[in-house]
């Protein structure tokens, strides 16, 4: 007996001398949409992580404390964020001046002061150098080019984005906080996200005032397919949330997706809108496709946004709302007023 | 009927199996009769049309080719005829003209490249006795041709630059119902024209002076075999685009199975077996389309690339 008291203080000792470890606490991601984006406080700014979609297991991070005064990007999109946050000024290089819309941006390469690279994909390393360029912001697509590498052997901080494979406007448009920690403007940029979510949440819940989900097709002949958004795209989320009965919605995918052309004819009867055929006018797409006259949608009503192509691809990733503003819309059937689209008339 | 024949009438009956077998891919199932119709006359007729023409034309090019410059390297595409015809459509398409809209514009360009392309090797030939000289003046050529298309797209729209990449790839596709009496046309004309020449076709096997002594007027026959293959290599890259190694590949073969330097066996072989290739790899170009989509150049050059390897480690 006298043991099995000593046994029972020995456990309790050891309970009380040896006390459970701490779990660290988890920093709190401030992403809530994106899957590809990690931003956690951290000691003297941000940590910030990036998956690379084409290798999960291959995660860029680093640790932000000072925000950037020179930044170069390789794509509109992020000229249109930068733009949302009304940071143009921070910037200092740009893809190439012909695809850009913003006023103010055009106006400082005319003068000079932000340098035209030409091509993303042929990069001037002497160009960014002189530039004094402190961050460099490229889209990713797999594999790193060699031309980044080399950047970062030479001190540049250069941040893949992969905006464009996330599944969710929603999540797309989020990546305004990357921009927003990497100019200084989190608090600005996590203020403009909060209102691009409620006013896409006001527009969807829009009632509907079709009878029924009308049945859009979008994409255009490219080659010898039919190219479209695929189903789990983020633009066939958008279709989804202004109840659009999407044609493709049963080709998984979160990129593109091809079909055949004539498969698009044959199935086709029920369409009654089609969206970015990706020429303005209807005249245009016949001169680009004369077989598009058989396809019964394109007697239908169709919309797209490349009467001002560099507008859309500037800022439509930052104004998912504006978008789905224009898509329900189009659904209702009055128009008033379109932000990125417009109507190829008969 | 010897084995020759015996070759040709069974290449001949794979050929018709081969078009019904194309045709059945028409989707119909749920379309009414006049979408039906629609999808027959404006996309699968032109598009068996453009398979068995520029198959049996590229190869009955490159049969030309061979005879001419008495060299089984030599074709449509290696000579660089196909690129001069490829340039002179990139002028006109990245130069943005107006001629391009219209539909002679087009056809017109690309023969003139054609034939100014098949004119120069022409030339070249004389100076350059060496096969192998003469393969790298027509490589050469080829990439001069494409630097000149890489400077025009730099300086085109990226809309141009897009309809000029499409366009370079190839494709059985493009052509309208409405175009199709215009390739067929062509076509014929070649056809023929290359039929009134097998005599002297077969007496410059022996080479082009003993081909004089037995009284073939040469310098019109060369004329003539040039002009024959401008027409047939600038008419078909006009309508589906450049098609690489069907002009080589397919007169080599008709040589290693027919065994014999008959040109009007050599010709009918060609017709038959360029337009069975090219249809074939159409039909497997439509079977591998729910996985993925594969230009009609990139087949052509996955199946005839090989055998034209096969073909030089032979020889050498």
């Amino acid at each position: 007996m006298r043991s099995l008291w000593l046994l029972l203080l020995l456990v309790v000792w050891a309970c009380e001398s040896d006390p459970q470890p701490q779990r660290p606490k988890q920093a709190k991601n401030l992403c809530k949409y994106s899957e590809l984006l990690t931003i956690t406080p951290a000691k003297n700014g941000f940590l910030i992580q990036i998956k690379n979609p084409e290798q999960p297991k291959e995660k860029f991070s680093f640790q932000l404390e000072q925000p950037f005064m020179r930044i170069a990007v390789l794509s509109a999109t992020h000229v249109g964020m930068l733009s949302a946050l009304e940071q143009q000024h921070r910037l200092c290089a740009i893809p190439d001046k012909r695809y850009l819309h913003d006023p103010l941006i055009k106006k400082a390469v005319a003068q000079g002061k932000v340098a035209d690279l030409k091509s993303a994909q042929q990069l001037s390393i002497k160009k960014l150098l002189a530039r004094h360029t402190q961050a460099l912001v490229f889209s990713g697509f797999g594999p790193e080019q060699t031309q980044i590498k080399r950047l970062r052997s030479i001190g540049l901080t250069c941040i893949p984005n992969y905006e464009w494979r996330e599944t969710h406007p929603l999540a797309r448009a989020e990546w305004v906080l990357l921009f927003g920690a990497l100019t200084g403007q989190f608090e600005k940029a996590q203020q403009y996200f909060k209102q691009v979510c409620q006013n896409y949440k006001r527009i969807r819940t829009l009632p509907n005032l079709c009878n029924s989900n009308p049945i859009v097709i979008s994409g255009y002949v490219y080659g010898d397919q039919w190219v479209a958004p695929a189903a789990n795209s983020f633009e066939a989320r958008l279709y989804a949330d202004v109840d659009f009965a999407y044609y493709f919605n049963k080709r998984a995918g979160t990129g593109s997706c091809f079909s055949s052309i004539q498969s698009v004819l044959a199935k086709s009867t029920g369409v009654v809108l089609w969206l970015n055929p990706g020429q303005p006018t209807r005249a245009a797409l016949l001169q680009q496709y004369p077989k598009y006259k058989y396809f019964p949608f394109f007697k239908k009503r169709i919309f797209c946004y490349t009467h001002n192509t560099n507008f859309y691809w500037e800022c439509a990733a930052a104004h998912p709302d504006w978008v789905l503003s224009d898509l329900s819309q189009i659904r209702n059937g009055n128009v008033k007023k379109l932000h990125f689209y417009k109507e190829l008339r008969p | 009927m010897n084995r020759k024949g015996l070759l040709l009438l069974l290449l001949a009956l794979v050929l018709l199996l081969s078009c019904f077998l194309h045709i059945q891919f028409t989707e119909v199932s749920s379309t009414s009769a006049a979408q039906a119709n629609v999808l027959w006359w404006e996309f699968r007729f032109p598009r068996l049309i453009s398979a068995l023409v520029a198959g049996a034309g590229l190869s009955l090019s490159g049969l030309l080719m061979q005879n001419l410059f008495r060299n089984p390297m030599a074709g449509p595409y290696v000579l660089g005829i196909n690129s001069g015809a490829s340039l002179t459509t990139a002028l006109l398409m990245l130069g943005g003209f107006p001629l391009m809209l219209h539909n002679f514009g087009l056809v017109g360009s690309s023969l003139l490249g054609a034939f100014l392309a098949a004119a120069f090797m022409f030339f070249v030939s004389w100076r350059v006795q060496q096969t192998t000289g003469l393969l790298l003046v027509g490589l050469m050529f080829a990439s001069f041709t494409g630097s000149i298309e890489s400077v025009l797209q730099s300086w085109a729209s990226p809309e141009q630059v897009k309809q000029f990449f499409l366009w370079n790839m190839g494709s059985l596709q493009q052509l309208s119902a409405a175009q199709v009496p215009w390739l067929l046309t062509l076509f014929t004309v070649a056809l023929l024209w290359s039929l009134l020449l097998i005599r002297s076709l077969n007496a410059f096997v022996l080479g082009q002076d003993q081909a004089f002594q037995l009284g073939v007027r040469t310098q019109r026959v060369r004329f003539s075999m040039l002009a024959i293959t401008a027409l047939l290599a600038g008419s078909i890259t006009a309508y589906c685009g450049p098609i690489a190694f069907v002009g080589l590949a397919i007169p080599n073969l008709g040589r290693q199975l027919l065994r014999t330097q008959d040109h009007f066996l050599l010709i009918i072989f060609c017709l038959l077996f360029g337009a069975l290739f090219l249809l074939g790899c159409d039909i497997l170009s439509v079977y591998l389309e729910p996985y993925f989509s594969l230009p009609i150049n990139v087949l052509t050059s996955l199946i005839g690339a090989p055998y034209i390897a096969y073909l030089v480690l032979r020889r050498s």
